[in-house]
């Protein structure tokens, strides 16, 4: 059964051989430790200038019962790209009303410059948690080029 | 050089952020053979480009030449707040949900 703190404390120690210095995650348990939050950063090195790119990981995870397993429910997984002034975002929440408006239960995100998007919201492919999110965004960072986000597909 | 570097940006090229296994081969002194095991193991970070490509980010050899002793143990809480982890939806998408 997952143990979420270690669970964390791997991506962390995963993240942070990209290169990457990782704040200190953190786990946010609600409704009575039925319910938690994780959160892993990573500060991708640079120059810093115009800022520091980052990788954000979040992921909200569910239990029916103390003893019951851990069900990844939610995610948010992204790349601020401050150099290319690139995000890329994979999204997994409210997936009721994504169904209901899209057909499509999961998301991603794509600006350039940052901030700025022609598309709210775009079709996007299931990411099975934080390690194979962290090797897409990975792959982005480390691409020859800049991603065009107006090859993606909008819903 | 400037102007091949704006060019290369306003082409979308930019600067290489990646070594071959080959380069972090040549860099540490070690076999191509040893660099694809250190992937292998999860000590070096590379991204799978294709079957038989990996990329290594530049900080990643950084990181295996410098070590890293440190644990990523998590600070645990318990909040009240308990919301979805997603961006605000736009309040007629909200009302689209209903309708």
């Amino acid at each position: 059964m997952l143990d979420l703190p270690d669970y964390v404390a791997s991506l962390a120690q995963r993240v942070a051989t990209t290169g990457a210095d990782v704040v200190v995650p953190r786990i946010e348990y609600t409704r009575g430790a039925l319910s938690a939050q994780l959160f892993v950063d990573g500060e991708l090195p640079g120059s810093g200038i115009p800022r520091t790119s980052m990788i954000h990981v979040v992921e909200r995870w569910s239990r029916s019962y103390l003893d019951r397993p851990w069900r990844l429910d939610e995610y948010a997984y992204e790349l601020l790209d401050h150099e290319r002034d690139l995000r890329i975002a994979f999204h997994l929440h409210d997936a009721e009303w994504f169904v209901a408006n899209h057909r499509v239960v999961v998301h991603e995100h794509c600006e350039r410059p940052i901030g700025v998007s022609r598309c709210q919201h775009y079709a996007g492919t299931p990411i099975a948690g934080g390690f194979e999110a962290l090797d897409r965004l990975m792959a982005a960072w480390v691409s020859d080029s800049v991603e065009d986000c107006s090859l993606r597909t909008c819903l | 050089m400037m102007q091949d570097n704006q060019s290369a940006r306003e082409a979308g090229q930019m600067d290489r952020r990646y070594y071959t296994p080959r380069e972090v081969s040549d860099l540490l002194r070690v076999s191509p053979t040893t660099v694809m095991k250190l992937i292998h193991e999860g000590r070096l970070f590379a991204v799978r480009v294709s079957e038989r490509i990996y990329r290594v980010p530049i900080g990643a050899v950084s990181r295996l030449q410098h070590g890293d002793a440190r644990t990523y143990a998590p600070t645990e809480e318990v909040v009240d707040r308990d919301s979805s982890i997603g961006e605000p939806l736009a309040e007629d998408e909200h009302t689209a949900v209903g309708a």
